[in-house]
């Protein structure tokens, strides 16, 4: 009992050692900041905020480390975690999974109290709101959240720090005419349907992913079916389409195995496109598309590194570096649109007023589209796919 | 259940060697007398039941949840077995992933046993190059090399078509292959499943008595009715097993007609199982009860497959005894069968590993080999990449410690199932064969249910108790196999001398079964570090091996950063190779297994 005893206050002992040391070095560098900030060279006004801010920054590099899961690509988030690391020197451990199996797993963590993640990150809302009821995710609020789409943020909770995607149909410029490429840019679900391109049609199908079953939806039995309508895509289907899931039908159209391609997001395009691969592509009236929410986990073994990650990523400068590194358009107001892409005559950046971004609460949707319902049995029919 | 277990199988009938006379004895205290199992059966059984039953267990409880078993609301339902098994919703499916699976392993075992045949018994110029060649494929990840085929036999553009297009002026629209047509599909599956085959057949022909078909072919038989009469009926066993191996590997992998865009007619239940676990909106437990519907039927597999398996021992000599059989010198037939295996080597392993080195050094791909310009700059940032080192690292914690814990489990494991039997035995024995039942991404997934509150989850060692799990019935075959080619008579003189159990394991037992141990861990090293459908769903952000950061690459559609870590991964299975063949001394070839 004794050495028991004795351990225990060793422990508490070395315990207490470390956080002396942990607050004395957070006051020092609190003090050293401090008096930078009130020197008469820097900019004024933001006194209290800043003595907060380093407060923070001092905590959060006390912490050392952050992990963000995500379901972003995989590059995107570890080139845009870097900037904050070389920042604030906190290293960013990212846990990137297909959204799906994201949000199985952090639900799995949370329910048995396995504190791993800091930043919970997901392209699906539904899945956001239910870990916000679950009580998964902490209340916080950045100093840039204003400067987010109030439409895609739930105050206090989570933010779009990362740009939205959206999906296109895309075209290989090296096997079509300077006509055909403005037939295409037109009106790309008619192009594609156009019997010229027999055997060089690729499409996605509507099993691989909840937003490419929503784009076809929406064309065929929703808002857009006065436009296109089934027979739209039974007149793609009878160019005997070639039928891949998102990443290798990218793959087959970038190498000219297809000349266009239905449904890709366009977050895996601009890659290519600045590598200089010989595609292009057009956001159909309507799409349908989404925004990555960012948010900080309750129950996050590293609170202060996650909030000074959230105040970092709000900022416009991280909102430049994410659309640097993803070629996406830039949703923070204060970042101007300033891609190459903007330049190209081809290129016309998505309307969001056209886009379709409730299909993740769309109750028509969601009954058509489950197990029970008959759009995806449609679709097989028309397209001779057995899903 | 098993056949040691069935009362009157004959012992020592004509065609047996003593073999069967020292594996099974006759007196046997079978029926009545029960023997109390063993010390060493009891710790095999328990660490079956960690590392096996558990995890097949929580995909069972999964498959009678409302949701993921562990969350909040979740509640006993049948809903998900209904829908799986009474709806009616997934025969199609079923019978279609069975109906391929027969034709792939049926389509595997021929060609495997014709190469088998001809690399064993014809005296074939460079047999060493073709046997490694028909290995090479399995250290390519199925979809690397459903990719690179992609690249190279594509109608339109695949770079076999386009650059003869150019070179022989030809039409623009001359097609010359087409991989993505059914006999394309077949042709790249086959190239994954008949290395298999051929492992087995070609064991079993090295290992045979060749005193039957030189009596064969004195008696003025020819060549070929040698090998259909003779040879052929004795290698049933062999081929019997190998089917069934495939067949049931088969029922897993659709990665192949996916990649090449197949219309099949039917969705198959591997592609159902994975749809129904990660696409929104997931519906885990039918994902768990696909996994239990695919069990039964694999179960059976394997419940055929040991049956032959258990036959195989009558057939192998038992001693040691150099059975070198006789190379037959078919003068035209042996350059024949040279410059097939030399296409073959071409079609397996030269093209699918010249496209990836390609695919590495070009950002994006380009088939036409005049305008290819390469490039490092792939490789750079994938080197440069913060975790990498800590990719390489667990991969090379889970190559070195997956294949030498499974090793060990599976001797000990062969040793109670040939050697003391009883009722145990046969119950460790399925054991030990079920994981080869359940789809590695529901194992997985049933092991994320059940670890998922201690605190080794999202560790590296997680991912190596799911992948001992998931090898160990490849350990078990390879060391049972070995086991039973080996007198027991030196063992019982290690006991007689007063050795223990162990020490005679290790003293006489395990460096008589060395050659064939180190072939299986050399083969589970690859399988160990090239597996990814576990590692994505286990790994938490610090123990993410390199097959990971690959496949979340293919996932994004950067191709040539995948196929860099495809290369890397390459690079540290050659190294292991390397020193598995010259530091152990091990041989990947038929011959030890």
């Amino acid at each position: 009992m004794d050495s028991l005893h004795h351990d225990m206050a060793k422990e508490l002992f070395v315990k207490d050692i470390r956080k002396v040391a942990a607050t004395a070095l957070a006051a020092t560098v609190l003090l050293v900041t401090a008096g930078c900030a009130s020197d008469p060279g820097s900019s004024s006004g933001e006194t209290p905020a800043s003595a907060e801010l380093t407060e923070l920054i001092s905590a959060a590099q006390a912490e050392g480390e952050l992990t963000f899961y995500g379901d972003a690509n995989e590059t995107s988030l570890q080139q845009w975690t870097q900037g904050f690391t070389d920042e604030y020197g906190i290293s960013v451990n990212v846990l990137r999974l297909p959204g799906s199996q994201l949000a199985q797993r952090f639900e799995q963590e949370q329910a048995a109290g396995q504190a791993q993640a800091d930043i919970f990150s997901i392209a699906d809302r539904v899945s956001m709101d239910k870990m916000v009821d679950a009580g998964y995710i902490a209340e916080y609020t950045p100093a840039g959240a204003d400067l987010y789409p109030a439409d895609q943020s739930e105050p206090g909770y989570y933010y779009p720090l990362q740009n939205g995607y959206f999906q296109t149909i895309a075209y290989n410029t090296s096997t079509l005419s300077a006509d055909d490429i403005e037939a295409i840019q037109a009106d790309p679900v008619k192009a594609a349907g156009d019997p010229k391109y027999s055997g060089k049609v690729g499409i996605n199908m509507p099993q691989s992913s909840q937003q490419i079953a929503a784009l076809y939806y929406d064309w065929t039995e929703g808002d857009a079916s006065g436009t296109y309508g089934w027979p739209a895509l039974e007149a793609i289907a009878a160019n005997k389409p070639l039928i891949q899931s998102s990443a290798t039908l990218v793959q087959s159209l970038v190498q000219g195995e297809v000349s266009i391609a239905v449904g890709i997001t366009d977050s895996l395009e601009f890659s290519y496109v600045q590598q200089g691969a010989p595609i292009q592509f057009v956001y159909p009236t309507p799409t349908v598309g989404g925004y990555f929410s960012d948010a900080i986990v309750a129950s996050a073994p590293h609170p202060n590194a996650a909030k000074l990650f959230m105040e970092w990523a709000s900022t416009p400068a991280a909102n430049e570096l994410y659309t640097q590194i993803t070629g996406t358009a830039p949703d923070n107001s204060e970042v101007e649109d300033d891609r190459d892409i903007v330049n190209q005559d081809w290129y016309t950046a998505p309307d969001t007023s056209q886009v379709w971004f409730d299909f993740i609460s769309d109750p028509a949707f969601l009954e058509a589209s489950s197990a029970d319902g008959d759009f995806l049995q449609q679709w097989n029919t028309v397209f001779g796919y057995s899903g | 259940m098993t056949m040691l277990d069935l009362p009157g199988v004959p012992v020592g009938e004509a065609g047996g060697t003593a073999t069967q006379a020292v594996a099974v004895p006759p007196g046997r205290r079978r029926g009545k007398g029960l023997r109390p199992p063993s010390a060493l059966a009891v710790v095999i059984f328990i660490l079956l039941l960690g590392l096996v039953a558990g995890p097949t267990i929580m995909v069972f409880v999964g498959a009678l949840q409302s949701e993921a078993p562990g969350l909040p609301n979740n509640h006993f339902s049948w809903d998900a077995v209904y829908r799986v098994y009474l709806s009616g919703q997934f025969y199609g499916s079923l019978l279609g992933t069975l109906g391929v699976a027969v034709v792939t392993a049926a389509l595997s075992v021929v060609f495997g046993g014709v190469a088998a045949w001809f690399l064993t018994r014809v005296a074939v110029p460079l047999r060493k190059l073709w046997e490694f060649g028909l290995i090479l494929p399995l250290f390519l990840s199925p979809f690397v090399g459903a990719l690179a085929w992609l690249l190279l036999a594509a109608p339109n553009s695949g770079m076999i078509n386009v650059n003869l297009r150019w070179m022989l002026n030809l039409p623009q629209d001359a097609v010359l292959v087409d991989v993505m047509t059914l006999p394309g599909v077949i042709f790249v599956m086959l190239l994954f499943y008949v290395p298999y085959a051929y492992l087995f057949i070609s064991a079993a022909l090295r290992n045979m008595d060749p005193s039957l078909e030189e009596a064969s072919s004195m008696n003025g038989r020819g060549t070929f009715l040698t090998a259909l009469r003779v040879t052929l009926p004795m290698m049933r066993p062999a081929i019997v097993a190998s089917f069934f191996f495939v067949a049931v590997l088969a029922t897993g992998v659709f990665v192949i007609p996916a990649v090449l865009g197949l219309n099949t007619s039917f969705s198959p239940l591997a592609v159902e199982v994975y749809r129904a676990m990660t696409v929104f909106p997931a519906d885990p437990p039918t994902g768990a009860a696909l996994g239990t519907l695919l069990f039964w039927f694999t179960l059976a597999g394997v419940y055929l497959y040991r049956r032959s398996v258990k036959n195989a021992g009558r057939y192998v000599t038992l001693s040691a005894r150099a059975t070198r059989p006789r190379l037959i010198r078919l003068p035209v037939g042996r350059w024949v069968a040279a410059a097939f295996f030399a296409i073959y080597f071409l079609l397996a392993a030269v093209l699918p590993y010249l496209t990836l080195v390609l695919m590495s050094l070009t950002p994006f791909a380009i088939t036409d080999l005049r305008k290819v310009e390469l490039s490092f700059a792939g490789i750079v940032q994938v080197w440069k990449r913060p975790d990498v080192a800590t990719a390489f690292g667990n991969t090379i914690v889970l190559g070195l410690v997956v294949p030498t814990v499974v090793v060990l489990i599976g001797l000990g494991i062969a040793y109670v199932v040939v050697r003391e039997r009883g009722r145990l035995g046969a119950i460790i024995d399925y054991l030990g064969t079920f994981p080869i039942a359940v789809p590695g991404i529901v194992f997985a997934t049933g092991i994320l249910w059940l670890y998922v509150r201690t605190p080794i989850y999202a560790t590296v060692f997680v991912l190596v108790i799911a992948l001992v799990g998931a090898y160990m019935p490849q350990g078990a075959r390879f060391a049972s196999a070995g086991l039973i080619q080996i007198d027991r008579s030196l063992e019982e003189a290690a006991r007689m001398n007063g050795a223990g159990k162990l020490r005679m394991l290790f003293t006489v037992t395990f460096p008589l079964l060395r050659p064939s141990l180190l072939s299986a861990w050399t083969l589970l090293f690859v399988f160990a570090t090239r597996e990814v459908n576990e590692a994505v769903i286990l790994s938490g952000p610090k123990s993410r091996p390199l097959s990971v950061l690959a496949w979340n690459y293919v996932e994004q559609g950067s191709l040539q950063q995948a196929a860099v870590v495809g290369l890397f991964l390459t690079v540290v299975m050659a190294v292991g190779m390397l020193f598995a063949r010259f530091v152990l001394r091990a041989k990947l070839d038929s011959s030890n297994l």
